[in-house]
């Protein structure tokens, strides 16, 4: 990862930017929205990248403290997944590499998905809120 | 992967990267742009956007996805991140978008 941050800074124009996004390796909420409810109803493990996001920051400082890039600002926000049903969440999370287990299980979670929706005049959608961090340097 | 369901509808993904960069008028190198999903919702706010994967399928699915009015400002081409084939100091901005 360090050499690709070294090839990045060769292809960088002076005082260019070097952005670095990735979502948090951490548990996320699985929530319920209708218009008058966020309910959270289950959970994701989105740790599975954890030993990647770990040598990914270690790259990052070893840039730094090499004089390659100057950290200017980080910041996290929430990046949003949304689903119309609990078979089409579960489609999602059995493709996908960074997100994982979810509890309780798929059965538990569309029985409370079908009785929030139920309960709300306009219906409900799910959601998952995954904490994503942007992290911005200045070529040295 | 067939992607079901919707990401990121309210944009805080490209917000969060034109805030933290002046993309206007920049060159921009996007690492690992995978299918092209990030590419195609910030390249209009640049001068031009040139996406590098080493998936030949991605880059296919992002070339056959890419919109029609962003065609001359957004390229994709095959390459690892360890030996870019680009002249020194050609862009303004590198995004490693989930890719670092």
């Amino acid at each position: 990862m360090v050499d690709a941050l070294r090839e990045t800074r060769r292809v960088l124009a002076a005082n260019g930017t070097l952005l670095d996004l990735r979502p948090l390796s951490v548990r996320c909420d699985i929530e319920v929205v209708t218009p008058v409810h966020e309910v959270p109803i289950g959970e994701v493990d989105a740790t599975g990248y954890m030993a990647d996001d770990l040598a990914a920051d270690r790259a990052a400082r070893q840039a730094v403290e090499a004089g390659w890039f100057v950290p200017r600002r980080e910041t996290v926000f929430d990046f949003e997944f949304y689903w119309d049903t609990v078979a089409e969440m579960k489609s999602f999370m059995e493709q996908s590499e960074r997100m994982g287990d979810v509890r309780p299980s798929y059965a538990d979670l569309d029985k409370a998905f079908r009785e929030l929706s139920a309960a709300a005049a306009g219906g409900g959608r799910l959601r998952c809120r995954r904490p994503t961090m942007l992290a911005a340097c200045r070529r040295a | 992967m067939i992607i079901t369901g919707e990401l990121d509808p309210s944009g805080a993904e490209p917000q969060a990267l034109l805030e933290a960069a002046d993309f206007n008028d920049a060159r921009v190198l996007e690492i690992g742009c995978g299918k092209g999903r990030l590419s195609f919702r910030y390249a209009k706010e640049s001068r031009a956007v040139l996406g590098v994967d080493p998936e030949a399928k991605d880059l296919a699915s992002a070339l056959a996805a890419r919109p029609r009015h962003l065609a001359e400002r957004l390229t994709f081409v095959r390459a690892a991140a360890l030996e870019l084939p680009f002249r020194d100091g050609s862009f303004d901005i590198a995004i490693f978008a989930w890719s670092l």
